[in-house]
């Protein structure tokens, strides 16, 4: 069911078994699986059913280290969270993702593959994703236009699903299981602002709550799951120093370190030997109805002999500048004029003058991009686009600053670090598929910003904000343990993509909710005795 | 009955112009119509693997909506010309169309040959030809040449006549000002 925490009278104790904090990804999985259990399950969500500027606000925070853009952008504050603007993109980490690697320090999971199958099988599910299955074998069939032809295996191409666009807003495409479980509470409006322990400071015993018309309650559990995001469970954590100078979970000083992103930018061209490749593989497109699409990767064989980490290869078409000389421009005018036939097709024959049809103007309107591809005529060049698995870096870190929100609550900063093992990766693997696409008579690469040190202009997260409280068996090295449970805590868990300790190539959210279905067995196997 | 005289090329221009806005509106709206009450006639697939996969039409209702939008354009400009002497922008500027020597409107026979010089299909022969290199484009060279040699030859007539005005047996006259018709002493 559903409850305002404006309306629950000032001062109260409200209790339950259990009180995940967060309903995005990981809280509303949680809170679904859950459900029907014989626990008291209580979610606290900051904001409301819709997106609200003034709760929005309190995510606002600065960035002090490489250039990362408005720090709040990334997320979302409202039922649903940061899925309400999720591009719904779905692949599993592979085995090779939770391995150490050789002379990059910090690599590797506690948790191997096999451990989490069965999770990734029912997160699946709870996206409605229609298969388990994402081998090439099974996406570049003959409905699927074809994958670029490599003769090699260092480069290959992979798929990620994606979820339909109805079902990407967990909040929404999941908010009448919601309505309906007779013992889950989610508490709209509900602000955490300090999660209090007892005196050993080792076991929590209740979160203070607030919300921004100035009610403040607190909430009682037998146990707490943080579900915050990667930057606002560090910054909870931080906060709540009252019996831990440092912050709860951070006797070791990790907690809201290793902040770790897919750093992306324009890394190089591709320039294709002949004119308009197919390229149909590397954009959204269907088969049997599901949507998916493709991307370039080095092959994990050659990232482990390497000593790289994953790098993923978007593609992307690239249309130049327009023309600003008379004989480009000239044979620009031509190139439309040959293809005047194809848009011909969109105007309503028989009128007096060329009338677009309504559905046309819609989808213009909607995607100027695709629109002025259309209209352009030859591709030039195909950008590539990096997303990078980014190296474990201590000094890349969520750290609070002195400003408050409305709430009183420490603001953060993000002191985003990248090191060399990335841009190495960068320039290696690009170099490695310039041979390749060279080799295959695909066209060649131009590679953009060649061995020069630093990170070029348009460098910027990909919006995937993982690992300040990184999970490892060693209470020196991560801030849970692979059960997900804060080190030095008896009852407050983790859930969420800061609980990560390398980023994988894959994108994070069916891990995320791959995690959460895996903590919920846990706790409903372990409230229960 | 108000003095007339031969309607001048911008003024003409000028109803052309407003007449076309208002038809392309009127056909828009109708199509558009009939495209939300059925599956709409063009499919737009941003996402198609090829470009060519872009679009796709249904081609039994590319040609319902040709005969749609000509029979709608043929109407509002026919009808009008046959019964009332203009167009309704015409009309809006005080112009008429009547008949070359003779000062009734235009037959209506007379109205669909003026029609049909004013408004080739050029939109639909580009469209049915869709596919074929360099026709769309010939098709809309040929209309723009088209439409100056019926504005060269209007203005350069000594009775406004262009080549449409010829084919069809028609004259465009404008009504003056009463005062500018020595009315002076009518203070």
């Amino acid at each position: 069911m559903f409850a305002d925490a404006r309306s629950v009278p000032r001062g109260t104790n409200l209790t339950a078994d259990v009180c995940v904090i967060g309903a995005g990804a990981a809280g509303i999985t949680l809170a679904l699986e859950l459900a029907g259990s014989p626990l008291r399950v209580i979610v606290l969500e900051s904001g409301g059913f819709e997106f609200d500027a003034e709760t929005q606000a309190l995510y606002d925070g600065r960035s002090i280290g490489v250039p990362y853009g408005d720090l709040d952008l990334p997320r979302l504050r409202y039922l649903g969270g940061t899925t309400n603007h999720w591009a719904g993109e779905c692949r599993p980490f592979e085995e090779a993702d939770f391995e150490a690697r050789e002379g990059i320090p910090y690599t590797g999971w506690p948790l191997k593959k096999p451990d989490l199958d069965p999770f990734y099988a029912r997160a699946v599910e709870v996206v409605r994703l229609p298969t388990h299955d994402w081998s090439l074998g099974h996406w570049a069939s003959e409905d699927s236009p074809p994958p670029l032809p490599l003769r090699s295996d260092r480069i290959v191409s992979r798929v990620v699903q994606e979820v339909e666009p109805d079902i990407r807003p967990l909040g929404e495409s999941y908010r009448e299981e919601l309505r309906a479980a007779p013992n889950v509470t989610v508490l709209l409006h509900a602000n955490v602002t300090a999660i209090e322990t007892d005196r050993s400071g080792r076991t929590v015993t209740s979160v203070e709550a607030a919300t921004l018309g100035g009610n403040r309650f607190s909430v009682a559990a037998e146990t707490f799951v943080l579900a915050t995001g990667a930057v606002e469970n560090a910054r909870l954590l931080l906060v709540s120093n009252d019996r831990q100078p440092n912050g709860l979970g951070n006797q070791n000083g990790l907690v809201g370190r290793f902040f770790l992103e897919h750093p992306r930018f324009l890394a190089g061209y591709l320039v294709p030997s002949g004119a308009d490749p197919n390229l149909g593989f590397y954009r959204d497109h269907r088969v049997d109805g599901h949507l998916f699409t493709g991307f370039l990767a080095s092959a994990k064989e050659f990232q482990l002999a390497e000593g790289l980490l994953d790098l993923q290869i978007r593609l992307e078409l690239d249309y130049g500048d327009a023309p600003d000389d008379a004989a480009g421009f000239a044979r620009h005018l031509m190139a439309l004029a040959g293809d005047i036939d194809s848009w011909q097709e969109l105007t309503i024959p028989g009128a007096p003058v060329p009338i677009p049809y309504l559905d046309v103007i819609r989808e213009a309107l909607e995607d100027p991009e695709d629109t002025y591809v259309y209209l352009r005529g030859d591709i030039d060049a195909i950008g590539l686009t990096t997303r990078i698995e980014q190296a474990p870096n201590p000094a890349s870190r969520i750290v609070l600053v002195r400003e408050r929100d409305d709430l009183g609550m420490h603001r953060v900063a993000l002191d985003w670090r990248l090191s060399d093992v990335d841009r190495r990766n960068v320039q290696q693997t690009l170099e490695l598929l310039g041979a390749e696409i060279g080799r295959a008579g695909i066209g060649r690469v131009r590679i953009l910003h060649p061995n020069e040190p630093g990170w070029p202009d348009d460098l910027n997260g990909g919006q995937h904000q993982m690992g300040t409280t990184r999970m490892s068996d060693d209470p020196k090295q991560g801030v849970v343990d692979r059960q997900c449970r804060v080190h030095g805590m008896s009852n407050l868990f983790v859930a969420g993509s800061s609980v990560f300790p390398t980023p994988g190539g894959a994108t994070p959210t069916l891990m995320i909710i791959a995690l959460a279905i895996r903590l919920a067995d846990r706790l409903k196997a372990t409230m229960a005795r | 009955m108000a003095a007339e005289s031969l309607a001048g090329v911008t003024r003409r221009v000028l109803a052309w112009v407003l007449d076309v806005a208002v038809v392309a509106a009127l056909i828009f709206v109708v199509v558009g119509a009939v495209d939300e009450l059925l599956e709409p006639t063009v499919g737009v697939h941003p996402d198609a693997a090829t470009l060519e996969d872009v679009l796709s039409a249904d081609e039994g209702r590319v040609a319902v909506n040709a005969v749609l939008a000509a029979g709608l354009s043929a109407c509002y400009f026919v009808v009008p010309w046959a019964l009332v002497g203009g167009s309704p922008a015409q009309l809006a500027l005080r112009m008429r169309v009547r008949g070359s020597g003779s000062d009734a409107s235009l037959t209506v026979g007379r109205a669909l040959v003026r029609w049909i010089l004013l408004f080739p299909p050029f939109a639909t022969v580009s469209a049915l030809a869709a596919g074929v290199p360099y026709i769309g484009a010939l098709a809309w060279g040929i209309a723009v040449v088209w439409y100056l040699v019926l504005l060269v030859t209007t203005a350069r007539s000594d009775t406004k006549q262009g080549l449409h005005d010829r084919l069809a047996g028609s004259v465009v006259l404008a009504r003056r000002p009463a005062a500018a018709h020595g009315g002076a002493g009518v203070r």
